[in-house]
């Protein structure tokens, strides 16, 4: 009975933490109504159920049990047995931090046994009043009838009350799943199932489902076997036979535990065997590609035991399909049983529109003695010599106990093994419906070979206008007055999600490496077209290589987009979080917040979405903290006491835009500069000269903070530089706008993706490196005669802007290549500008940004490295580390006594312009 | 156990099969300045970016400069792929390890704590790297000026 469910640990947290994130959203959305309707309490209940089942599947009782409780207590929220009220809510939220606080534990490896009792004590006695334990809801009648939900969540419960055996509650567990069953005689079932191909964990999947059966019946038989299973030893299709005293749909109930894909559970006899190997194989072929190798004479053994009938059939024969042997066989047709041979009819179609003249005055003439007349269609599961078998029983049971009008195969079809898994059959009987379906499906004959069975009865009216539609054999399916005919499998209608996929990010990682190498190969060829126009000869060739160039092109662009998708995750699943934080903190500050999310669907790159949290968590603190005033100040300010706070996210070209807005106080530009000047960062007048938008700026300088009292939650000085940085390393921008009594907005601008982005490829001393093109601005050839020096920082005049120039080949300390001929690219994150100085512009190409090892090659000043089209590494210039760099040399510089004029100085002396004189001591740390 | 043999210099040395993912050729290599002295560079290994350490620098050997001979090894590093420079590898060899004796207290200016222990193969000795020791050992100081 030992699993190591240790492999799945990951997966069992990653589905934890998505139903708990999904259990505060629905428990803080009902908390705002100030009720739980009905649907938001049975996805709570869900919820609390799946984690109980899941946490008693993997071991970690306390999960269980504080589940457990409180599911109980949704139960009796449900049944009306008690109100739900403040402290009701509250303890709903209790129950979820503490499973959050366990799961988080657990995560982290600690093995500590936790306290959950007194929580669980409480979630079972919420009002303190009842002294033994509430009678679960179970028993009791419910308020309104409830549909499958509830009985599905009753065998859940069930279920997971198994699971929780060893928590010494099987007893309890097992009665609950007796007593509601009033069959008491023993059944016997064949049951396989098929699990996804790309399900996780099936094989737990259905050693739980193994488990659970075990509980309800014995497992006679089980392909594979429960120890290959253990061992992991698991394609997709689980088989067994089995038999049990529970009624049916308590069997199903179990079986749907199992998540399988299909689930066909077919009644069958005491001491049924599951098939031999042999049988087991043909039934995995689909019916066609047997006929096919049964026909084409291949694996002559296995056909021959399989269709011993082939004989029969010539060499010509053998080697046509059975749609031809289908249109042959009408020659062959003949009156009696045999009729309706050959015929050839879309599944679409029901029987009684194709009938021949004859066969149709048989059907009027039946009805017309009171007779009833079925369309009976079977399907079978497949095409073997079994179900041929079966096939024929039915034919010869229906045919004595009725007459054949039409029968597609026919019987003596059905003889020399001329079936494709369908039988239908028209038939004329005195019999009833049920009496048919009885004697159709009587354990004589059910067995396993069937996978579909309906009987559909015909009365003259149906039968008229099914006619009149157009009675021929031309006429087309799905005329007026019929029914789209619907093929109904005896158990295949399952409760649908939406599908998800759980991709690993290694997995993307490596398809985006894929993608990066295609982008390579591309730019390659790009290489070689430019070489063959240049030559200006083979033009057939050049012409050529264009066409395979524009496939590549489109190729890549279509993976790199696919891939992109894959990648992409909606910003809600970070939003949401923040509607806990937004509560808690509202009420602790004693603040009313109304809390608005949108755009929760806007899709981002995973590694954005999963650096996004912090910064926005810092923003919304600082919101509620210094935003937002209390209700009395806002009632004096003639704004509704109730605050509003929005959260953001829409798309605006190739960027989101993520917002934080507030009607609060606003940032108070003055108190700002006061700041700017106590914190010795300005002196008074050039703070006071400062324009509001440059003050601002400050906030997001470290240590800086506005806030008079330090609280608890916000205004240490920590946060804003953090926030900055954080945006900065994604690429992104960060804006805030402000005006006093009116709020706060605050705006983040990010890339879609951080991946694949184009870059500016530039020469410095040999060396190419590139620089994110978003973030230049503009490139000019450097003219000596327009740089200036202030207190040794070189600056550049440029449309009436003064820009501080970082020479890369000092600040990467590369040899002087001697180069007299320099280009300026203008950079800038924010309006923070600098001008890195190169020696030649390369051009502009699609990069792919790859990490660099952070040991050895992690130096600053280096976003990553990219593949270049030879195969070469070049290096990422990590410009909002440079621009810093440069704007703290330049302020530096600034606030040195001025020793020279600071008019323009005498243009340099040409290069080579001296080696470090930058003051960028501080550079390598 | 086997060993990778390799010269540096005169010297051969060997290190554990299991902890060599590849051996390359010698190939063009980007230098990442301001990176500690001993790492020469970076190169791309079918898509990532590896970072390149020259050995004789990082144990204070004499250099030479890269020959036709010259090969990169390509280790696993804590989950991470590094390639060290060698002068020659010479072949994969199985040594018992009863033919290993404990480092005499100096080899060749190498400290002690990089050697595992100095193999007898017939005539030969090598001197066997400890390549985790050597590529672990006080970089997070060196380094620690640079990494941002």
């Amino acid at each position: 009975m030992d699993i190591d469910l240790s492999e799945y640990l990951d997966e069992y947290f990653a589905e934890l933490n998505d139903q708990l994130d999904e259990l505060q959203q629905l428990l803080l959305e009902c908390e705002e109504l100030g009720h739980c309707p009905s649907d938001k309490l049975n996805n709570i209940f869900r919820i609390a159920h799946t984690i109980k089942g899941s946490a008693a599947t993997m071991g970690f009782v306390e999960i269980s049990e504080i589940a457990h409780a409180f599911e109980d207590l949704l139960h009796r929220v449900r049944d009306g047995a008690l109100e739900v009220d403040d402290d009701i809510f509250k303890l709903f939220l209790e129950a979820y931090d503490l499973i959050k606080h366990l799961a988080t534990a657990k995560q982290e490896g600690s093995q500590e046994p936790m306290e959950t009792a007194p929580l669980v004590e409480k979630l079972r006695n919420p009002t303190g009043k009842e002294t033994t334990r509430p009678a679960r809801g179970r028993g009791k009648k419910r308020r309104k009838p409830r549909s499958e939900t509830d009985s599905e969540d009753s065998v859940k419960r069930r279920l997971s009350q198994i699971a929780e055996e060893d928590g010494g509650k099987k007893e309890e567990g097992l009665r609950a799943g007796l007593s509601s069953s009033r069959l008491r005689r023993e059944r016997w079932y064949r049951i396989s199932m098929k699990f996804p191909s790309e399900m996780e964990m099936r094989s737990v999947r259905a050693y739980l489902v193994l488990t659970h059966l075990q509980q309800l019946g014995t497992i006679h038989e089980c392909r594979p076997a429960m120890e290959e299973i253990e061992n992991d030893e698991f394609g997709d299709t689980l088989e067994l036979i089995f038999s049990t005293t529970a009624s049916r749909e308590e069997v199903e109930n179990v079986l749907e535990f199992g998540e399988a894909e299909s689930v066909r559970i077919v009644p069958c006899k005491k001491g049924t065997r599951l098939e031999s190997d042999l049988a087991r194989r043909l039934e995995q072929e689909s019916g066609e590609q047997m006929l096919r190798r049964i026909l084409s004479g291949e694996g002559a053994e296995q056909s021959a035991a399989a269709a011993p009938g082939r004989e029969e059939a010539g060499d010509d024969e053998s080697r046509s399909s059975m749609e031809e042997k289908r249109r042959d066989g009408k020659e062959e047709r003949a009156a009696g049983d045999d009729t309706g041979a050959g015929r050839n009819i879309p599944r679409d179609k029901r029987l009684i529109e194709v009938l021949d003249e004859e066969e149709y005055n048989i059907v009027v003439e039946s009805l017309n003695q009171d007779l009833n007349v079925f369309e009976v269609d079977i399907t079978f599961r497949d095409t073997s010599k079994r179900s041929v078998n079966r096939a024929l029983t039915i034919v010869n049971y229906l045919a004595d106990m009725s007459r054949i009008i039409l029968s597609i195969p026919t019987k003596k079809e059905l003889e020399r093994d001329r079936f494709d898994g369908t039988l239908r059959i028209l038939i004329a009987t005195e019999k009833e419906v049920e009496q048919l379906r009885e004697l159709t499906v009587a354990e004589e004959i059910s067995y396993s070979s069937f996978t579909g069975l309906t009987i559909e009865g015909l009365e003259l009216t149906a039968l008229e206008s099914g006619r009149q539609a157009g009675p021929d054999k031309k006429r087309t399916g799905g005329t007026a007055g019929h029914e789209q005919r619907r093929r109904r499998s005896l158990f295949d209608e399952r409760r649908s999600a939406i599908p998800t996929v759980r991709v690993p990010v290694e997995r993307l990682d490596n398809l985006m490496n894929l993608v990066g190498e295609l982008v390579i190969k591309k730019t390659q060829l790009n290489q070689l077209y430019t070489q063959f126009t240049s030559d200006g000869d083979v033009e057939e060739l050049v012409s050529g290589l264009e066409e395979v160039m524009q496939g590549l092109d489109r190729i890549t662009s279509d993976l790199q987009a696919g891939i992109m998708k894959v990648r992409m995750v909606q910003i809600g699943q970070v939003f949401y979080r923040f509607t806990r934080l937004v509560r808690d903190l509202s009420k602790s500050l004693g603040k009313e917040v109304e809390f608005i999310i949108d755009g929760a669907d806007t899709e981002l790159d995973k590694t954005v979405i999963d650096q996004i949290g912090d910064p926005l968590m810092h923003l919304i603190r600082n919101s509620l903290d210094h935003g937002i005033e209390p209700p009395e100040v806002r009632r004096k300010l003639g704004k509704p006491e109730k605050g509003f706070l929005l959260l953001r996210a829409q798309h605006a070209g190739d960027h989101i835009i993520v917002e934080t807005a507030d009607d609060g106080a606003g940032i108070d530009v003055e108190k700002i500069r006061r700041k700017i000047v106590e914190k010795g960062l300005l002196d008074r007048a050039s703070a006071a000269k400062l324009p509001p938008q440059e003050v601002m700026e400050y906030i997001f300088t470290p240590g800086f903070s506005t806030s008079d009292e330090v609280s608890t939650l916000s205004g240490r000085g920590v946060g804003m530089d953090v926030v900055k940085e954080t945006i900065e390393r994604l690429q992104g921008d960060i804006q805030i706008k402000s005006e006093p009594h009116v709020g706060t907005t605050v705006q983040i601008k990010l890339p879609l993706t951080l991946a694949i982005i184009q870059g500016l490829l530039v020469e410095v001393c040999g060396e190419i490196f590139t620089i994110p093109l978003t973030t230049v601005k503009e490139t000019i050839k450097l003219d000596e005669s327009a740089i200036h020096t202030i207190n040794n920082q070189k600056v550049i005049r440029s449309r009436d802007e003064v820009i501080p120039l970082l020479y890369l080949y000092e600040y990467f300390e590369l040899p002087y290549s001697g180069n007299r001929k320099f280009f300026v690219v203008f950079v800038g994150v924010d309006d923070n500008k600098v001008g890195l100085v190169v020696d030649k512009l390369i051009g502009r190409r699609e990069i792919v940004i790859k990490s660099l090892n952070k040991r050895f090659a992690s130096v600053r000043g280096f976003a990553g490295g990219t593949v270049l089209g030879d195969g070469t590494v070049s290096l990422i210039l990590d410009i909002p580390v440079l621009v810093q760099q440069s704007k703290e040399n330049y302020l530096a510089s600034r606030k040195l006594p001025i020793s020279q004029p600071a008019v323009p100085s005498p243009p340099p002396p040409p290069a080579p312009p001296q080696p470090p004189q930058l003051g960028n001591d501080s550079s390598g740390s | 156990m086997k060993l990778v043999g390799f010269f540096l210099g005169e010297e051969e040395y060997a290190a554990d099969i299991l902890k060599i993912r590849e051996i390359k050729l010698m190939q063009e290599i980007t230098k990442v300045p301001k990176a500690p002295p001993f790492v020469e560079g970076v190169i791309n290994l079918r898509g990532d970016i590896v970072p390149i350490i020259n050995l004789c620098r990082k144990l204070n050997l004499p250099e030479h400069p890269p020959t036709e001979e010259s090969k990169i090894i390509v280790v696993e590093l804590e989950d991470q792929l590094v390639g060290i420079i060698v002068d020659e590898v010479s072949e994969v060899i199985e040594m018992d390890e009863a033919n290993v004796s404990p480092p005499p207290q100096v080899i060749g200016g190498i400290e002690r704590e990089y050697i595992k222990g100095v193999g007898k193969l017939g005539e030969r000795l090598l001197i066997l790297l400890d390549l985790d020791k050597i590529l672990t050992a006080e970089e997070k100081s060196q380094v620690a000026g640079t990494v941002s």
